[in-house]
């Protein structure tokens, strides 16, 4: 099977042909390999490229499953994570000067169970500093939007986004402490899910916020997203936070029906700022569900315009708490804007963040109250990519309101399930994903990947493939500071 | 040991309970200032820093002036909003049914 071929099929048909040998893990690991060879240098998504470590994995995975062991439909699969979460013996850059060197001893509950799982990692994706930068002074580069080059893949987790647009992986983590794996989702044009908080070990995962963190799956179809979620699930002894809520088979809710399924509709709020396109692509994609049988209902979110403002402040005082002795030892060697936003957070009294806190609390009720009359909540993600030089007169991500309506932190301040996938593009020029978000109930994913598979199989926005178009203008900005900073293969 | 330390071991009771004072009018003071004018001036960052245990430099409070005045705004959302005192902050944030 040609390369192409290869990268172009999901996790899902590659795990079907793994199974019954028709493919090699060696022929899929190669391919990859050969795709991020073709196209990273324009994309940017990797830090670390661990090619040797993965085509040695491959053989032994085609060996185990030539000798009858094979291990689940991740077993022989490429796999990429976000590079602020531990890898063993695998440098874990944070995306940070301060860390560019920092080699684990020790394995992320999520990287361990996918080891487990016979699945190969193939490298460390691109991020802000310490989820918290800026692109255009992030120090290992620019991640690039595979659908236009000047554009941006959105953020934090913008090397996971990008990478799986790009199909550079079939499977990526990210990480999400106020729409970071969404966002990207949303700009790439991929299936993103902010699982429950405490669904997914963080274990190994770098906080930015503790109480906001949460790590999952990115993929470009919702099956390949509920198996990736499967296998990272679940109670973990390191993670006091991880849940011990029994792990349903998510392929189960892959059906296509959603009739019955009442899916909330916000009046107020989530459209106000949204560009016309996105707004009608979201309705048309809520007009497909409600012809298969879903049924619209209003919802209003009481005080939801206080999610975005308090999750600002626990985040910031937690992220400048977890920074706080390189702040007092090594504030310099922080991107300027993450340095002024961490120590900006120090500015925040102990009253400001517990009543943030209780906000939550109030938060949560709300979603409890709307969850009464509908079984997912539908909202636009947010508007499309902005460009890459737009973020340079932007602020940080945690200091000004975005122009679009925060339609995100409300997952983070209520710790509830989220997924984002692509329903439609923009006309154009540039051609660019927009997406819409389904909010579902606590520890209730399988109904998320109902909604959202059952409208993926109705579409083809998932097959489309990016262009890597566009004049990178935006390159000229970017000069890697030192050789140490560039991509390293190992 | 650290400045901020040695400085604490000759911090007298009655002028810390000074300083607490300080710290939390100029904090009360900054935060009115933000809904007239949304301005900070550097004395009272200055203030607040050393309050906070930071004491950051009059240049280090020059740069992150404008991120506190961008976020006074979302600051003040979240402190006018009136709560039920019943309201607790969830101790152990955990998500549940």
């Amino acid at each position: 099977m040609a390369d192409s071929e290869i990268v172009f099929r999901s996790a899902s048909d590659l795990a079907a042909l793994l199974k019954t040998r028709k493919l090699s893990p060696v022929e899929v690991v190669r391919a990859y390999l050969d795709r991020i060879d073709a196209v990273d240098p324009r994309v940017g998504a990797f830090i670390t490229v661990t090619r040797e470590r993965a085509l040695a994995q491959a053989e032994q995975a085609e060996r185990q499953i030539g000798a009858g062991r094979y291990r689940g439909p991740l077993h022989g699969l490429p796999y990429a994570t976000k590079d602020m979460i531990a890898t063993k013996g695998i440098r874990t850059t944070n995306g940070s000067k301060i860390t560019s060197d920092w080699i684990p001893a020790y394995e992320s509950t999520i990287t361990a169970r996918l080891n487990d799982a016979g699945a190969i990692l193939i490298g460390k994706l691109h991020l802000v500093e310490f989820a918290m930068g800026t692109h255009l002074h992030a120090p290992f580069g620019l991640a690039r939007n595979p659908w236009h080059l000047d554009y941006s893949p959105s953020g934090s987790s913008s090397g996971s986004g990008a990478a799986v647009a790009a199909r550079m992986t079939p499977l990526a983590i990210g990480t999400d402490s106020g729409g970071s794996i969404r966002k990207p989702a949303n700009s790439c044009g991929i299936v993103g899910l902010k699982p429950t908080y405490g669904r997914v070990s963080r274990f190994g995962v770098t906080a930015l916020s503790w109480t906001l963190d949460h790590a999952g799956p990115m993929t470009n179809t919702v099956a390949d997203n509920a198996i990736l979620l499967q296998t990272i699930a679940g109670a973990d002894p390191h993670d006091a936070t991880a849940a011990a809520e029994p792990v349903p088979d998510y392929t189960k809710a892959l059906t296509g029906n959603v009739k019955g399924l009442r899916i909330g509709v916000p009046t107020a709020y989530f459209f106000d700022g949204i560009d016309t396109e996105t707004a009608a692509a979201v309705h048309r994609a809520l007009a497909t569900l409600k012809e298969r049988g879903a049924v619209l209902v209003d919802v209003s979110v009481r005080n939801i315009e206080l999610a975005g403002p308090a999750a600002a402040i626990i985040r910031l005082s937690e992220a400048a708490s977890f920074h706080e002795k390189r702040l007092n030892e090594q504030a310099e060697t922080f991107e300027p804007r993450v340095r002024q936003n961490l120590e900006a957070g120090t500015f925040y009294s102990a009253v400001d963040y517990i009543k943030a806190l209780r906000l939550r609390t109030v938060l949560m009720e709300e979603m409890r109250r709307v969850f009464g009359v509908c079984d997912v909540m539908a909202v636009p993600a947010s508007n499309p990519a902005p460009r890459l030089d737009a973020e340079a007169t932007r602020s940080g991500s945690t200091s000004k309101p975005p122009p679009a309506p925060d339609t995100f932190d409300l997952g983070n301040m209520t710790g509830i399930p989220a997924i984002v996938q692509p329903c439609g593009f923009t006309t154009g020029p540039p051609v660019l994903p927009v997406g819409i978000q389904f909010y579902g109930k606590p520890f209730d994913e399988a109904t998320l990947f109902r909604v959202s598979h059952a409208y993926e199989s109705a579409t083809d926005w998932h097959t489309r493939r990016p262009p890597l178009a566009g004049t990178a203008a935006a390159a000229k900005t970017y000069v890697p500071e030192s050789a140490a900073f560039r991509r390293m293969n190992i | 040991m650290t400045n901020a330390s040695h400085n604490a071991v000759f911090l007298s009771r009655r002028r810390l309970l000074q300083t607490l004072s300080l710290g939390a009018a100029q904090t009360s003071l900054a935060c009115r200032q933000t809904d007239q004018e949304r301005r900070f001036s550097i004395d009272v960052l200055r203030n607040v820093s050393t309050l906070h245990g930071s004491a950051l430099t009059d240049e280090r409070l020059e740069a992150i002036r404008p991120a506190l005045e961008r976020q006074a705004s979302q600051l003040d959302a979240v402190r006018r909003f009136e709560l039920d005192e019943r309201i607790e902050p969830p101790t152990v944030f955990m998500a549940k049914r």
